[in-house]
């Protein structure tokens, strides 16, 4: 097996060496022109100055936490949700070990149909949460968020999902950077996942929260283009979530809100230290479905919605808004086109080393995603659990789960919602919200 | 058929014309009963609701059935009576409103006849006296069409009861619901349902105020939100937010609200606390007494079944022939019963046996003064109780005893060979053991008498013996 192995890198180096630089470029251009300077080379500038500027700021940051401690304010955890019950109490625990502790927790039960309301008023009897409310008849995830909101006191809501559990100083650490600078709208709290040991499934999905979520929006805050604030864990200005009211109808709501804020003028940032733990799909079609519906919401929000936002003669027009749909835009939808078109080429122009060639971008990217593990251990290694550290075992895996994969049910979800405009049948939203979000083109 | 014509002091001065003919009319300011041994018809003529009640009362506390078992008329002027008050005469008359011309004696006598052609149906030897109230009730139901209805009036605390046959009961309190339960238990009567009603658990008033307070401070500020969620936008507030003029327009997508279930509907209601802040969905009710005021939970709350009765064959033949008290009817499951006219044969034996072979009997009676009290308070648990009674008795009392029943609650214990010493023994270990099963289970204090003979005596006939016995208690029979 070994024997053979080497023989046929041997083979592909040999193919390799004949071939001239500008031959190469041609044969492996998505590699060189866009992921390898987008997702190594402007990460690896960004989080550079992103660890030099967190050095600079540490004055800043302590004094934010002085403000935080000497003002105190409320700060209310909304976690809306659908038989989670099962879920809460680890939630409420996590919440209640929490290092800031003038906080409000409130749960909203969204329709349940097991027996979520009866844990959940056995924990607001217990004091484990403060207030609960129960829809009979499903809402949908935005019109329980926003039930939370109109009866939360706090100077910040943060919103949560129901099966994650906080790091005890995430909330802490959430809102600091709201008295570092006043014009931050909202925070996105860093995802990990926390179900990491249940199989390779969840393995890969842990590699890849630390390369998109933890070190990737580190590096889009950094360039202040973050178009996201995850439904999981974002914390929000009561102010400002009042005055857009709320939540507006998914799917995609948590990427919708995030642009409504940006759009009103305010910053929004990522905040690596403030870690949730949230519980990922385990298996392969619980993980399609969610991908699907994620990647839906990119054409409906960025697309539909939010077209507005590419226009220069829009009066509201900024460039870091319009950069960070482009961003989006370009890297998950345009380039995801364009791996299919390379495909073609190289099946076109290279028929009988096609194999060579998919071989040695498995190589490219295999070594790309080494050094990207590596650089998120550098930046965020003092905050990794142990068994984070041994996710190296999956990574030969990753270009095939991130380049197959994902890239698969991406393109599928594009087509799907441009052209049949699928999450409008989503069973995530009630069926009278999705009718009538058809009926109306609520885009 | 006797007429008489009770008027209080006040109404007594006046002369009344009565819109039907009647002949014969005795006027009374007040009445002494008596020993009347006919059926007298009680016309009632006064302003006073006191004086009414009172009079009524008097009338249907009375054992001799005929007497509580007469007919009632209320006679009214300008002033009408509470419901609560008309329903205890079987004829409310308004003399201002009835012309003379209207109402013959027919109609007027309609009624009262047909309550004397029921008591006639009733087996009732002279001098009978009904001491028991299970069989006064039964009685009085049985001579009013066989039925009893519930009478709902503000004027009475329980809202809902049963007026005319409250007055049958010497007690004012909530006793009759208890009576009834257990006449139904016994299946003299048959109850239908007719309405179910909270009573407060201390003063029994069903005038209750239920209201929600705040699950929080206790507080009954409370305002209710009834919440609306959009569906286009998600938008979910409450219906004063939406509230434009008579159109409900959405404050987040200003677009108007088509219809419930359409493009909006109403998830949930919240309760806000003016005094504390607190918000919830759920209010914590409770219950105050406009009576007592005494603040109760819901679930505490004493809930009733309101029935309409209607005798029963059983209850019907009770009402006819009498009763066996419910009292004989326990103690003859345990112990030997004679009759009483054997008894007085048996004590005249054991009197001369005494005498002629010199050994020294006992004569025992003891008697649960306020029986009536058990069947009021307790209802159809009085069964039970009685039942427990008589296991006593037959405890202490030996195979050779013997015992009889002068009425409901008179007993009497033959013990041979007792002298006097053992005869207290007896009777002390009754009472001591009668008060300690009633103090463990129930919170009424039973009068109980006692007293005892011993024989030979000087006396020898029976029923003059006894009769020394019972004035020696101090027990006079009714």
């Amino acid at each position: 097996m070994i024997e053979y192995s080497l023989n046929y890198i041997e083979e592909v180096l040999t193919y390799i060496s004949k071939r001239s630089f500008i031959e190469l470029i041609f044969m492996f251009w998505p590699f060189f022109f866009f992921d390898l300077p987008r997702f190594l080379i402007l990460d690896f500038v960004c989080l550079t100055f992103f660890v030099l500027k967190r050095k600079k700021e540490k004055i800043k940051w302590l004094s934010a936490k002085y403000m935080l401690y000497r003002e105190k304010p409320l700060i209310s955890i909304i976690a809306p949700g659908r038989n989670e019950g099962k879920n809460i109490y680890k939630l409420a625990s996590s919440l209640r070990n929490q290092t800031y502790k003038n906080i409000e927790i409130i749960v909203v039960d969204d329709g349940s149909d097991d027996d979520t309301p009866q844990i959940l008023e056995y924990l607001e009897k217990k004091g484990l949460i403060d207030k609960f409310f129960r829809c009979e008849v499903r809402g949908g995830k935005a019109s329980a968020a926003n039930l939370a909101l109109r009866y939360a006191k706090g100077k910040f809501i943060v919103h949560l999902d129901a099966d994650s559990h906080l790091k005890e100083d995430a909330i802490e650490k959430i809102v600091l950077p709201f008295y570092m600078d006043r014009n931050i709208g909202a925070v996105n709290g860093d995802i990990r996942v926390r179900n990491i040991d249940s199989n390779i499934i969840t393995n890969l999905q842990a590699i890849e929260y630390i390369k998109s979520i933890s070190t990737g929006r580190i590096v889009s805050s950094t360039l202040g283009i973050l178009r996201i604030v995850s439904g999981a864990f974002g914390a929000f200005r009561k102010d400002i979530l009042e005055r857009i009211k709320g939540w507006d109808v998914g799917p995609g709501l948590d990427g919708d809100i995030t642009i409504r804020i940006r759009k009103l003028g305010f910053k929004v940032v990522h905040q690596p230290d403030s870690i949730c733990y949230t519980s990922v799909p385990t298996s392969i079609t619980k993980l399609a479905k969610q991908r699907y519906r994620w990647n839906r919401s990119l054409v409906r929000f960025r697309i539909r919605r939010h077209r507005d936002l590419l226009s220069p003669f829009n009066k509201n027009f900024k460039v870091l808004n319009t950069l960070s749909i482009l961003d989006n835009l370009f890297f998950n939808m345009i380039l995801n086109f364009k791996w299919w078109i390379y495909l073609f080429q190289i099946i076109l122009v290279y028929k009988s080393n096609v194999i060579f060639i998919l071989s040695i971008n498995y190589i490219l990217y295999l070594i790309m995603n080494v050094l990207e593990y590596s650089i998120a251990i550098t930046v965020l290694g003092k905050t990794f659990r142990k068994k984070e550290f041994t996710l190296w075992l999956y990574i030969p895996l990753m270009p095939l789960y991130t380049g197959f994969f994902l890239r698969t049910i991406r393109t599928f979800a594009h087509i799907m919602e441009l052209i049949f405009k699928a999450s409008y049948y989503d069973k995530w939203n009630p069926w009278k919200v999705s009718k009538l979000a058809k009926q109306e083109d609520i885009r | 058929m006797r007429i008489f014509l009770i008027q209080d002091g006040e109404a007594y001065e006046r002369e009344i014309e009565l819109p039907f003919k009647v002949e014969n009319i005795e006027k009374v300011r007040d009445l002494d009963f008596g020993s009347i041994n006919f059926f007298p018809v009680f016309l009632i003529y006064t302003d006073k609701n006191d004086f009414f009640e009172n009079t009524c009362k008097r009338i249907r506390n009375n054992p001799n059935p005929h007497i509580y078992l007469s007919p009632i008329v209320l006679l009214e002027t300008e002033k009408h009576f509470p419901k609560r008050l008309e329903a205890m005469a079987d004829v409310v008359v308004n003399l201002n409103e009835y012309n003379k011309e209207d109402i013959n004696n027919r109609t007027f006598f309609y009624k009262i006849d047909k309550i004397h052609r029921s008591f006639k149906n009733l087996n009732i030897p002279p001098g009978t006296k009904d001491n028991s109230i299970i069989l006064k009730v039964v009685r009085y139901i049985y001579t009013r069409d066989k039925k009893a209805k519930p009478v709902r009036d503000s004027s009475s605390i329980y809202g809902l009861s049963y007026p005319h046959l409250e007055t049958l009961l010497t007690k004012e309190d909530a006793s009759i619901f208890n009576v009834l339960d257990l006449l139904e238990d016994r299946k003299f009567l048959l109850g239908e349902f007719f309405e179910k009603v909270h009573f407060c658990n201390k003063c029994f008033s069903a005038f209750l105020n239920f209201m929600e307070t705040c699950v929080n401070c206790g507080s009954g500020n409370l305002s209710v939100e009834n919440l609306i969620h959009h569906f286009p936008c998600a938008y979910v507030g409450p219906e004063e937010d939406f509230m434009e003029g008579n159109i409900l327009r959405c404050p987040k997508c200003r677009k108007e609200l088509k219809g419930l279930g359409v493009d909006f509907d109403r998830p949930t209601i919240i309760y806000k606390c003016n005094d504390c802040g607190f918000v919830s969905q759920d209010a914590h009710v409770k219950a105050i007494c406009f009576h007592c005021e005494k603040e109760s939970e819901p679930e505490d709350l004493i809930l009733r079944t309101i029935k309409n009765y209607e005798l029963t064959a059983l209850g019907e033949n009770i009402a006819i022939y009498g009763m066996e008290s419910l009292f004989f009817t326990a103690l003859k499951e345990r112990v030997n019963i004679i009759q009483y006219e054997t008894f007085l044969t048996v004590l005249k034996l054991e009197i001369e046996r005494c005498k002629r072979y010199r050994i020294k009997s006992s004569l025992i009676a003891f008697q649960i003064k306020n029986i009536n009290d058990l069947y009021e308070k307790l209802g159809k648990r009085a069964t039970e109780l009685l039942k427990e009674i008589s296991i006593i008795i037959q405890t202490i009392t030996r195979k050779s005893d013997v015992i009889s029943m002068l009425n409901e609650s008179l007993i009497l214990i033959l013990l041979p060979h007792t002298p006097k010493e053992g005869a207290t023994m007896v009777l002390t270990r009754l009472k001591d053991n009668i008060n300690q099963l009633i103090s463990s289970n129930i919170d009424i204090s039973l009068e109980i008498i006692t007293g005892f003979k011993e024989i030979p005596d000087v006396e020898t006939e029976p029923d003059v013996f006894i009769e020394n016995l019972l004035e020696k208690m101090e027990v006079k029979e009714n």
